[in-house]
Order: structure tokens, then C-alpha cells, then sequence
């Protein structure tokens, strides 16, 4: 991994999933600590709503190093603030590879 | 005289607690009932929401009856996406399944096995975190199957039982509740995305009558 990513990553997340037992799924608990991202930065300023329940929020997007265990539905956990996890892209830079996250910011 | 008539909030809470004791614990087809509208149910499924929907008022000046319209709304996690197998297991007991990721499957419940040529339902034994699941007995042999954990067919089920289910609490509400309790017309289902999962969801309204003053 580059030096200029590892600085860039600064902050310090984990990360919860939920899984499924009969059918029913519960909340998620945790799954991967201490994983090093960049700060949560907003996608674009626009504030959007949950379909359904209406739900106001924030897309932000962060990026990880490697290609750890992540997968859309999981949460992602910052200073003790859960943003569930909406899209997970690998990318690649030269051999660097590394996941983009796109979480949501709930605002309720 | 001070005029006091009835809270929607009462007729709502109630058959929340109806619809929570009828389909929320083990054996039954709910993971969670809110009496409430909420901006996340933190991925749960299936997740049921009570809301308030609108209110009909009778006659201010002769006794009359109330209407109160609740939307049941049912959210049923979609299908999840199938892992591709890496090995093709032959038909009988313990058998091997080498999938890359693990999560979605758990020791005692199943997975779905298929190919081009057959398909069918196996009781996971066992399960080698991110490299492999045992099942107990294969009865087809399978070319590098797709394994599921949730089907689209389960997931369609799941939702038509929630609405069985709902429709019977609706029944029994007349008796337990003290009032009339019917459907308020005819249920609608959309697809939806929240938070990274893909929802099947149906809103279910519920119409309540009772004299009010």
C-alpha cells in the first residue's frame, strides 16, 4: 500500500453485519475492527429520503485499504456512530487495490 | 362538558401488540414489530411497522362513529446472491460445498443447491468460515453449483405469510379489541432498497370503526 494512502487514512472503523438464522434476520453485530479509511466526506451535497419510510439522509463515501470483508448491508462504525453501508466498489491503482464505501448518514 | 374523544394513538398501539404477540418469536415468520414509523430497522427482516394513515371523524353533534385507517407495512429481505461453488459434490452424506464467503449461512439451517440440472434444499452441518459449508445429504450430484442462502421463492413466501398472518390478527382484533376491524382495501407491494438490502414490501391497510361519544 502507498505511503500517501496510509497517510490519507486516518481514522479508525469497524464494521457489524447481520445474518440471517431461519429465515429471520436480526441486528448486526460485529465483524471486522480496527480497519484504517479515510474521513467520511459527502458524495454531493443533496439530502435524500429512505424509500418507504422516508428516512432523511447524507450519502458519504469513504475508501479502505486492501479488500477487506465488506459487503452492501453491512454497517460501518466511526467514533461510535453506525452508517449503514449502501455500495461497496473495488478499485485499482497501479498494485494498490482498495474498496470504496458508500454509507448513509441518517438524519432522524 | 369537555369534549375527550378516542386517540388514534390507543387504536394503534393495540394492534401493534396484537400483531407483535401473533408473529415475533421462535417459529413464528416476524423478526420485529414497531408500533411506529422508524428510519431504520438496522437491517432486520422480515420487519413489520405500524403507522397512522388518517382519521375519518363522524358528526360533531349526534353520536357517531370514527374511522381510523392504520397502514401494516411488512419489509421481507429479497433474495440474497447466490455463491458460486468451487468444486462439484457428487450425491450422499456430508458433503463438501467450497464457496468463498460463509456469512450468510449458519450450523442447523439450509441452503438452496442448484445448476442447470437440479435443485434442492440442505440442512447445513457444519461450516469452514469463508471456505466451505457441509451439508448433511445431497440427493442430486452437482456441477460447481450456485448455493443461497435466501431465495427469491423464500422470500415471496415469506412475505405471503405475513399477509395470512396479518389478515387472521385482523379477524381476531374484532373480538379483542372492542371495535370494528376490517381491511381497509387492497394491499399494495413495491420493491425497495434500504441501507444496502433489497426489501419485498407490502403495505397492508387496516381500517378501525367505533363509536366515539
Amino acid at each position: 500500500m502507498s505511503s500517501s494512502f496510509q497517510r490519507m487514512a486516518s481514522v479508525t472503523a469497524s464494521t457489524k453485519r447481520a445474518t440471517l438464522t431461519g429465515g429471520k434476520r436480526s441486528s448486526p453485530t460485529s465483524h471486522l475492527n480496527n480497519l484504517k479509511i479515510f474521513p467520511l466526506d459527502p458524495v454531493d451535497p443533496e439530502l435524500r429520503q429512505r424509500l418507504a419510510l422516508d428516512t432523511p439522509h447524507e450519502l458519504l463515501q469513504t475508501f479502505v485499504e486492501g479488500a477487506p470483508d465488506i459487503v452492501e448491508g453491512d454497517v460501518l462504525t466511526v467514533d461510535g456512530e453506525d452508517y449503514p453501508i449502501r455500495s461497496v466498489g473495488d478499485w485499482k491503482f497501479g498494485n494498490d487495490t482498495f474498496r470504496a464505501l458508500v454509507v448513509e448518514q441518517l438524519k432522524r | 362538558m369537555t369534549a375527550n374523544v378516542i386517540n388514534r394513538q390507543r387504536v394503534r398501539e393495540l394492534f401493534a401488540a396484537l400483531l407483535e404477540t401473533a408473529l415475533v418469536g421462535s417459529g413464528k415468520p416476524a423478526q420485529a414489530v414497531y408500533d411506529h414509523q422508524v428510519g431504520d430497522f438496522h437491517g432486520k427482516s422480515p420487519a413489520v411497522i405500524v403507522t397512522s394513515a388518517g382519521t375519518g371523524r363522524g358528526s360533531s353533534l349526534t353520536s357517531d362513529t370514527t374511522e381510523f385507517l392504520l397502514d401494516v407495512h411488512t419489509f421481507v429481505l429479497y433474495a440474497l446472491e447466490p455463491w458460486k461453488a468451487t468444486n462439484s459434490p457428487n450425491a450422499g452424506s456430508n458433503r463438501v460445498i467450497n464457496i468463498q464467503k460463509t456469512h450468510e449461512f449458519e450450523v442447523g439451517g439450509v441452503a438452496t443447491v442448484e445448476d442447470e440440472n437440479n435443485s434442492e434444499v440442505a440442512t447445513i452441518t457444519a461450516i469452514s468460515p469463508n471456505a466451505s459449508i457441509t451439508v448433511a445429504v445431497l440427493v442430486h450430484s452437482y456441477t460447481t453449483p450456485n448455493v443461497h442462502a435466501w431465495t427469491e421463492s423464500q422470500s415471496e413466501d415469506r412475505l405471503d405469510l405475513l399477509e395470512k398472518s396479518i389478515a387472521e390478527v385482523i379477524i381476531e382484533a374484532n373480538l379483542t379489541m372492542g371495535m370494528k376491524v376490517e381491511p381497509g382495501g387492497q394491499s399494495e407491494i413495491d420493491g425497495l432498497e434500504i441501507g444496502g438490502n433489497e426489501y419485498r414490501h407490502e403495505v397492508i391497510p387496516v381500517l378501525f370503526t367505533e363509536w366515539d361519544f
